[in-house]
C-alpha cells in the first residue's frame, strides 16, 4: 500500500510537472513557493531554483502588493476553501500577463493547515481576443449607427422629395416644405426667400417659426445680410450666434433665435432663393448638417422650378383656351349675324321682285296687297338699317372708337317718338307712356334712341303673347333722368341675369328668338359712356322691367 | 296650268311668310302658312297640301322637331323642301331628309322653279 501510494504520489508529481499549460505550484502556509513545474516556469519566466523559497507576492504587480492583495487572497483562500482571480500579474523579465488564478489552502488528513495549492493560467491570449471582440463590436455598432444616420438623413430627403413631387402648386409645396425641413433638421425656424431677378433682390415667400417674414415682405438686396450672402456666394452658410455675428434681421432677433445655418436654392446654375433654418437654442451645425440642407435645399430648389413652369403651362393654358372661346364666341357670333341679316334681305328681295315682275307682265297686285309689299320693304329696310347700325356700334366699341355727340335733347319727344315707332310694329302689344311734357338732358340722341328702341324691341320679342308694355319717363332725382320699361314676358331666370348685358348673350337662344345678342351690350356701353347705368328686374314667367338712369347734366339745371 | 295645287308655307319671320303668300298665290297656287311646326302639324290633320315648304329656325316647334314628328305620320306624305338661312341648306335638308332646299335670301325665280320641279315629280 505505502509503495503503491509513494507510486501514486510520484506519478503525480511527473503528471504535474509536465503539465505545460498551467503553472501548477504548492506555496507554504505563509505563502512562499514551495514546489513549481514546468507550466509555472514557462508561463512566469522563473526557474525553480530562482523562485522556490521566495513569497508568492513578487507575482503581483508592485501597487497591488502594496495594498495588501496577496494577504488577502490567503485569507481568503484558508477561510473559504479557495480564492479565484483574474487579473495582471509579472513575469521574472517584469512584463505584465493577464492571469486567471485559483488558491486553494491544503488540510492534512486531520484537518490542520499545511499550505496552498496555486493555479495560474496565461490568459492573455484570450484577452486580447476578447478585446478584439469588443473593438469589433465597437466598430460594428459605430458602423450601424452611422449607416441608421445615413438611412435617417435618406428617409428625410425622401420626404422633402415626395413633399417636392406631391405638389405642383407652389404655395402648397412651400407648406409643406417648411413643415418637412422644420421635422427632419429639428429647427425652430424655417423661412424660404425667393429671388426677384428683375430687382435682384430676394423676397421672404414662406416662413415656419418667423411667419411675420413673410407679411412684413421686406426685399433684402443680393449681397446683404445672411441670406443676402448665401445667394450672393451661392454656398451655405452658418451662424453659430447670431447675437455676435452681422445677422442685421431685427425679426430674427426678436424671435430669439441663436443659430442659423442657410443654404443657397440652385437649380441648372441659376440661383433661386435662399432656404435657412434656426435654432433658439445655440446650435453648431456640423458639415453633417450643412451639406444635408443642402441637399434638401437642391430638392426644394427644383420642385419650386417645376411648380413655377407648371403654373406658366397653366397660365398659358388658361389664355389659349379663353382665345380659343373668344374665337369660338366671334364665329357664333358671325354666323348668328348672318342669319340675322339675310332675314330683312331675304323679304325685301322676294317683294321687289314681286313688284318688278308683276310690273313686267303689265298687271298689278291688288292695292291692299301692293301696300302690304311697300309697307314690308320699308319695314325691312329699317331693320336692316337697324342691324348694320349695332354692327357699326359693336365695331366702334371693339377699337374704341364710340364717341358720343351730345347735345341738349328733349327726350320725353324723343322717347314718344319711338314707343310710336315701336308700336307700329306690332298689333298684340299695347304700349303706353307716362312722361312729363319736356324732360330735357344732354344726351346723343343717335344713341339714347338706339337705347330706348332695344328696349321697346326687346319688350315686345320676349313677350310672345302680346300683353302691356309700360314706359314711364321721369327724373328720378335732381340732375338724374329715369326711363323703365315694363313688359308682361317671358322674364329673365335667376341665372341668366346677371349675363344679359355681355356682348353676344341671349337669354333665350334656345328658344331661337332673333337678334345679334348686342342690343342689350350696346345699351349698357351707351349708358355707361353718358355716366349713367342700366339694370333688369326680372322674375322668370312673370315679365321683365329694364331701367336706365343717367345724368341730365349742366342742361338740366340751366332750364331750370 | 298649276290647277289648285295647295303649298303648306312654315315661316315664323312675319314678313317672310307673307312674301312667299303673295309670290306664289299671284302664280295660282293655293297657299296655308304655318308660324310654326305646331301650327303646321295641326294644318296637316285638315288639309293635305301636295308640298312643303319648311323654315328651320323657328320658335316653339323648330323645322328639326317638326321633320321628325312629320316622319311620324301616316304616308303619304307630301315632299319637304327646306328653305334656311344657314351656310349649308343642303346639309340642313341631308339631316331631316327634306326632298329639297332653298338658301335665302333666294329669288322669286327660283323658288317658283323649285315648287314646280318638285309638283312635277309626283
Amino acid at each position: 500500500m505505502a509503495l503503491k501510494t509513494e507510486l501514486e504520489s510520484d506519478l503525480f508529481r511527473l503528471l504535474v510537472e509536465g503539465v505545460q499549460d498551467y503553472a501548477i505550484f504548492l506555496l507554504d502556509p505563509d505563502g512562499r513557493v514551495q514546489s513549481w513545474n514546468a507550466g509555472a516556469q514557462r508561463i512566469k519566466g522563473y526557474r525553480a531554483d530562482e523562485v522556490i523559497g521566495k513569497h508568492f507576492s513578487i507575482f503581483y504587480p508592485p501597487e497591488e502588493a502594496r495594498r495588501g492583495k496577496p494577504a488577502y487572497a490567503l485569507r481568503t483562500a484558508l477561510e473559504e476553501g479557495r480564492w479565484a482571480d483574474e487579473g495582471w500579474r509579472i513575469r521574472s523579465d517584469g512584463s505584465r500577463f493577464w492571469a486567471s488564478v485559483l488558491i486553494t489552502a491544503l488540510r492534512d488528513g486531520r484537518g490542520r493547515h499545511v499550505g496552498f495549492a496555486k493555479v495560474t493560467r496565461d490568459l492573455s491570449e484570450r484577452k486580447r481576443a476578447e478585446e478584439e471582440r469588443l473593438r469589433l463590436l465597437e466598430m460594428e455598432r459605430g458602423a450601424r449607427t452611422q449607416a441608421e444616420t445615413a438611412l435617417d438623413q435618406l428617409r428625410a430627403i425622401q420626404t422633402v422629395t415626395e413633399a417636392a413631387l406631391a405638389h405642383l402648386e407652389l404655395d402648397a409645396l412651400l407648406a409643406t416644405l417648411l413643415d418637412r425641413v422644420s421635422e427632419v433638421l429639428n429647427v425652430d425656424t424655417v423661412a424660404i426667400l425667393l429671388l426677384n431677378e428683375d430687382e435682384q433682390v430676394l423676397m421672404p415667400r414662406a416662413a415656419k417659426g418667423i411667419e411675420e417674414e413673410v407679411v412684413a415682405g421686406i426685399p433684402l438686396p443680393l449681397g446683404q445680410g445672411f441670406a443676402g450672402r448665401i445667394a450672393a456666394e451661392r454656398r451655405p452658410i452658418t451662424v453659430d450666434d447670431v447675437e455676435q455675428s452681422d445677422v442685421r434681421n431685427p425679426i430674427l432677433r426678436e424671435k430669439g433665435v441663436k443659430s442659423l445655418l442657410g443654404a443657397p436654392l440652385i437649380v441648372r446654375g441659376r440661383v433661386l432663393g435662399v432656404l435657412h433654418v434656426g435654432t433658439l437654442y445655440y446650435r453648431r451645425f456640423n458639415a453633417n448638417d450643412v451639406s444635408f440642407l443642402q441637399i434638401v435645399a437642391d430638392r426644394a430648389a427644383l420642385a419650386i422650378e417645376h411648380a413655377r413652369l407648371y403654373e406658366a403651362t397653366r397660365l398659358a393654358r388658361e389664355e389659349a383656351e379663353e382665345a380659343i372661346r373668344a374665337v369660338q364666341l366671334r364665329d357664333e357670333f358671325l354666323s348668328t349675324a348672318a342669319h340675322e341679316l339675310k332675314t330683312p334681305v331675304t323679304s325685301l328681295r322676294g317683294f321687289a321682285e314681286l313688284l318688278l315682275r308683276m310690273s313686267a307682265r303689265g298687271g298689278a297686285l291688288d292695292s291692299a296687297r301692293f301696300q302690304r309689299a311697300v309697307e314690308s320693304i320699308h319695314h325691312q329696310a329699317g331693320n336692316l338699317s337697324r342691324l348694320v347700325t349695332q354692327l357699326l356700334e359693336m365695331s366702334r366699341l371693339d377699337g374704341g372708337h364710340l364717341e358720343l355727340d351730345r347735345a341738349p335733347e328733349d327726350l320725353a319727344r324723343l322717347v314718344s317718338r319711338a314707343v310710336e315707332q315701336a308700336q307700329s310694329q306690332t298689333e298684340r302689344h299695347t304700349l303706353t307712356l307716362d312722361a312729363p311734357p319736356e324732360l330735357w338732358a344732354e344726351v346723343d340722341a343717335f344713341r339714347f334712341e338706339q337705347v330706348v328702341a332695344n328696349l321697346l324691341d326687346n319688350a315686345i320679342k320676349y313677350s310672345p303673347d302680346g300683353g302691356h308694355v309700360e314706359v314711364e319717363l321721369a327724373q328720378s332725382r335732381p340732375g338724374w333722368v329715369r326711363l323703365a320699361v315694363r313688359d308682361e314676358g317671358l322674364g329673365i331666370p335667376a341665372d341668366r341675369q346677371s349675363h344679359i348685358f355681355e356682348r353676344y348673350y341671349q337669354a333665350h337662344a334656345a328658344s331661337h328668338r332673333s337678334g345679334l345678342g348686342l342690343g342689350l351690350y350696346l345699351s349698357r356701353q351707351i349708358v355707361e359712356r353718358h355716366g349713367g347705368r342700366i339694370w333688369a328686374e326680372s322674375a322668370e314667367g312673370r315679365g321683365s322691367r329694364f331701367v336706365v338712369e343717367v345724368p341730365a347734366r349742366v342742361v338740366a339745371e340751366a332750364r331750370a | 296650268m298649276n290647277g289648285t295645287r295647295r303649298l303648306l308655307v312654315v315661316e315664323d319671320d312675319d314678313s317672310i311668310r307673307d312674301m312667299m303668300e303673295m309670290v306664289l298665290a299671284s302664280e295660282g297656287y293655293e297657299v296655308v302658312t304655318a308660324r310654326d311646326g305646331a301650327v303646321a302639324l295641326a294644318t296637316l290633320n285638315q288639309e293635305q297640301p301636295d308640298l312643303i315648304l319648311l323654315d328651320m329656325k323657328m320658335p316653339i316647334v323648330d323645322g328639326w322637331e317638326f321633320a321628325r314628328r312629320y316622319a311620324e305620320l301616316p304616308p303619304p306624305r307630301p315632299p319637304v323642301i327646306v328653305i334656311t338661312a344657314a351656310q349649308d341648306a343642303s346639309r340642313r335638308a341631308a339631316e331631316i331628309g327634306a326632298q329639297g332646299y332653298l338658301a335665302k335670301p333666294f329669288s322669286i325665280d327660283d323658288l317658283l322653279q323649285l315648287v314646280d320641279d318638285h309638283l312635277d315629280a309626283r
